[in-house]
C-alpha cells in the first residue's frame, strides 16, 4: 500500500500535467476554473459551477470526467424531476415466474455526477441529494446503499435565468466545497474556440488516471504538510467572516476544513510538498463565496462576497 | 526539538547559531544605547565632575559609565523580549516556509513529509551562521539585515565620538574651572542655605538682618521717623567671655576684722599739690 502511494506520489506531477493537456484539447482557456475543479476532485469535495449560458460548464465537467477512469452520470435538472429519478427506485421484476422487488439505482450511483442546472430542480429533489452529498449514501425505503468512492457532485447553475428556478438553500450550498465562476473567454481564446469547433475533427480525450490512482492522490492530498501558522490563519479568516461588517451570516466550521484541504490540494497540484500562504489566499475565494450571506445594506450597495473576502484576507 | 528526521539536527545547529546572533544583536543594542546615554552625560560634564570629586574611589568615579551601561542593557533586554522573530524567518526564500512546515509536522511519517524532510535537510545543510545575516541569502523583506548594519554603524560612530571627546577632555588639566557651571550651581545653592540660616539668627533677636542701607521706619514714643541706618552707624561690640583674672585677697580670721588701708589718701595725691591740699583740709577742720 505504501509502495503504491510512493509510486503515485512520484508520478503525480506527470499525471497532473497529462490531465491538464487532455483538458486543453477540448476546453480553451479557463485555467483558473480547471485548477479549482481539480482541487475539488483531489480534496474529494463537491463543486458548484456558475456562469452565463454557453461558457462550457457542462463540457468542462464531462471532459474532466473522461480523463479519469470514473463512472460518470448526468442529471438534467427540471422542475418536474422527482427524487426517485436521482436516487433510484424499487421495481417489481419477474424472476423465474415469481415477482420480486429489485432496487434500480438512479444516476446518483456514479463516481462523478453532473447535476446540470441544479437550481431548476424542485427543492424536494434538491434535498434528495443532501444525504448523498454529505453521507455518501442513499436511503430508499428501509434500505441504505453506500455510494462508490470517490464520489463527487459537480453541479452547474445559471445566474441570469432566474424564472422558474429554485435557488439552492443555504444548507445545501454549504455542502459544496467550492463555488467556481467561469468567465467569458478572451479574444484570442474565443478565436481558438471558433476554430476548434467549426472543423471536422472532434477532439478525443484519453483516460489518464485510474480510479485507484485517483484515490491514492486524494489520500496524498490529505498528507500534504501545512504549518501551524497557516492552519491558524485559515481559521482566523473563517472566524472573521462571522463578525465582519456587512456580513449577515458568517461561514460554518466546514469552511475551515474546506480552506485547509483545498490549500493542500492546490499545493499538491502546483508540485509543492508544503502549503504556502498563497494557496490559502487563492482558495479562500471559491471556498467562502457561496457560504457568506451579505447584509441587506451590502447587497443594496452592490458589494460582492469576493470583495468581502478580499477585505478579510487583507485584515487577517 | 524532538523527532527522528535528520533535518532537525541541522535545525538545532542553526538555532544555536541564531541564538548567538540574537545575543550579538542584544549586546549591540546595549552598547548603542549605553554609548548614547554616556555621550549625553559627557556633553553635560557629569563624568568629569564625578572623576574630580571622587578620584579616590574608582567605583564612585565611574558611576555615570555604570549607569549608562545598565540603562543600555535594560533597554536592549526589553527590545529582545518584544522581538518575535524566529529562525525560520531568517531562512532564504521558500526554505523558510518549508522548514517551518517540516518542523510543525515532524511527528508525521507520511510519504510527502519524508520527501519534504529530505528536501529541507539537503538545503539546511548548506546554510551556515553567516547565511543568516547575509543580505543576499535573506529575503529582502526581512528588515533585520539593514537594522543590523545600521546598529553596527551607529555603535562604531558613537564609540569613536565618545573616544575622541573623552581624549580631548583628558588632555586638559582638570580643575574646578572645567566645570564652572556646576560650581556656580553649587555656590548658589550653598549661599541660599547660608542666607536662610542668617535670617533665622536675626529673627531670634527680633530684628531683620536686612535693615542696613535701606530706608526704614522707626517709631519712637508714637512718633514715626524715617531713618536709614548704615552698616557703620550701629557698629559696636559684643561682650566676650575671657579667662577669669586672679584677684589678691587677704585672709582674715573671723572676729578680728580690721580694715587695713592699702595706702593713705595723701599718698595718692600728686606730690606738687600735696602741701596745698593738706593745708586746705587743716583750715577746713579749724574753720
Amino acid at each position: 500500500m505504501r509502495d503504491d502511494l510512493i509510486n503515485v506520489y512520484n508520478d503525480a506531477p506527470a499525471i497532473f500535467e497529462t490531465i491538464r493537456s487532455e483538458i486543453d484539447k477540448v476546453v480553451v482557456g479557463q485555467k483558473k476554473a480547471i485548477e479549482q475543479i481539480l482541487v475539488g476532485i483531489l480534496a474529494g469535495g463537491h463543486i458548484l459551477l456558475e456562469s452565463n449560458p454557453g461558457l462550457g460548464k457542462t463540457l468542462l465537467i464531462k471532459t474532466i470526467a473522461q480523463t479519469t477512469g470514473l463512472d460518470f452520470s448526468r442529471i438534467q435538472c427540471t422542475p418536474d424531476l422527482m427524487p426517485a429519478d436521482i436516487t433510484g427506485t424499487t421495481i417489481i421484476e419477474d424472476v423465474d415466474g415469481t415477482k420480486e422487488f429489485r432496487f434500480e439505482q438512479g444516476p446518483i450511483f456514479a463516481n462523478i455526477v453532473l447535476a446540470d442546472e441544479i437550481n431548476r430542480a424542485s427543492p424536494r429533489t434538491q434535498s434528495a441529494m443532501l444525504e448523498a452529498m454529505q453521507e455518501k449514501q442513499v436511503t430508499v425505503g428501509k434500505n441504505t446503499y453506500k455510494l462508490d468512492e470517490p464520489f463527487f457532485v459537480l453541479a452547474t447553475q445559471n445566474p441570469i435565468e432566474m424564472e422558474g428556478t429554485f435557488p439552492l438553500p443555504e444548507a445545501q450550498l454549504d455542502r459544496f466545497l467550492l463555488k467556481v465562476y467561469i468567465d467569458y473567454p478572451s479574444l484570442e481564446e474565443e478565436y481558438k474556440i471558433a476554430e476548434m469547433y467549426t472543423g471536422h475533427q472532434v477532439p478525443t480525450i484519453s483516460r489518464v488516471v485510474t480510479k485507484k490512482e485517483l484515490l491514492s492522490l486524494q489520500q496524498l492530498t490529505r498528507d500534504i504538510p501545512i504549518s501551524d501558522d497557516l492552519k491558524m490563519a485559515a481559521i482566523k479568516v473563517v472566524v472573521a467572516t462571522r463578525n465582519w461588517d456587512g456580513v449577515e451570516y458568517g461561514v460554518s466550521p466546514r469552511a475551515s476544513i474546506g480552506i485547509t484541504l483545498a490549500a493542500k490540494a492546490r499545493a499538491f497540484l502546483q508540485g509543492r510538498d508544503y502549503v504556502s500562504r498563497e494557496d490559502l489566499d487563492i482558495m479562500a475565494y471559491p471556498i467562502l463565496r457561496h457560504r457568506i450571506i451579505l447584509s441587506f445594506e451590502s447587497e443594496r450597495k452592490g458589494v460582492t462576497t469576493d470583495q468581502v473576502i478580499s477585505d478579510i484576507l487583507k485584515g487577517v | 526539538m524532538e523527532g527522528s528526521y535528520e533535518f532537525l539536527v541541522d535545525l538545532r545547529r542553526l538555532t544555536a547559531s541564531y541564538r548567538q546572533i540574537k545575543m550579538v544583536l542584544y549586546l549591540l543594542d546595549a552598547i548603542l544605547v549605553g554609548t548614547a546615554v554616556y555621550a549625553a552625560l559627557l556633553l553635560i560634564g557629569i563624568p568629569a565632575f564625578f572623576r574630580f570629586y571622587w578620584q579616590d574611589s574608582l567605583l564612585l568615579a565611574e558611576i555615570p559609565a555604570i549607569i549608562s551601561l545598565l540603562f543600555g542593557l535594560s533597554l536592549a533586554y526589553i527590545l529582545k523580549r518584544r522581538s518575535k522573530s524566529s529562525l525560520f524567518e531568517h531562512l532564504a526564500g521558500s526554505l523558510s516556509a518549508k522548514a517551518k512546515t517540516a518542523y510543525d509536522n515532524r511527528d508525521s511519517d507520511s510519504v510527502i513529509m519524508q520527501n519534504l524532510a529530505e528536501n529541507v535537510k539537503r538545503k539546511l545543510s548548506r546554510v551556515g551562521i553567516f547565511d543568516l545575516i547575509n543580505g543576499q541569502r535573506i529575503s529582502l523583506k526581512d528588515r533585520s539585515v539593514p537594522v543590523l548594519y545600521f546598529k553596527f554603524g551607529m555603535v562604531v560612530l558613537f564609540l569613536a565620538g565618545v573616544a575622541i571627546f573623552g581624549q580631548s577632555q583628558a588632555g586638559d588639566d582638570i580643575s574646578p574651572a572645567s566645570f564652572q557651571s556646576l560650581m556656580e550651581l553649587k555656590d548658589e545653592a550653598t549661599s541660599l542655605f547660608q542666607e536662610e540660616e542668617q535670617e533665622n539668627q536675626f529673627s531670634d533677636s527680633g530684628i531683620s538682618g536686612k535693615i542696613y542701607g535701606k530706608p526704614s521706619l522707626a517709631i519712637l514714643q508714637e512718633e514715626k521717623l524715617e531713618i536709614e541706618i548704615f552698616p557703620g552707624s550701629g557698629a559696636g561690640f559684643r561682650s566676650e567671655e575671657t579667662e577669669p583674672l586672679d584677684r589678691l585677697f587677704q585672709a582674715a580670721t573671723p572676729g578680728e576684722g580690721v580694715a587695713v588701708p592699702t595706702e593713705l589718701y595723701i599718698e595718692s595725691l600728686p606730690p606738687q599739690h600735696r602741701e596745698i591740699i593738706k593745708r586746705y583740709f587743716e583750715n577746713l577742720a579749724s574753720g
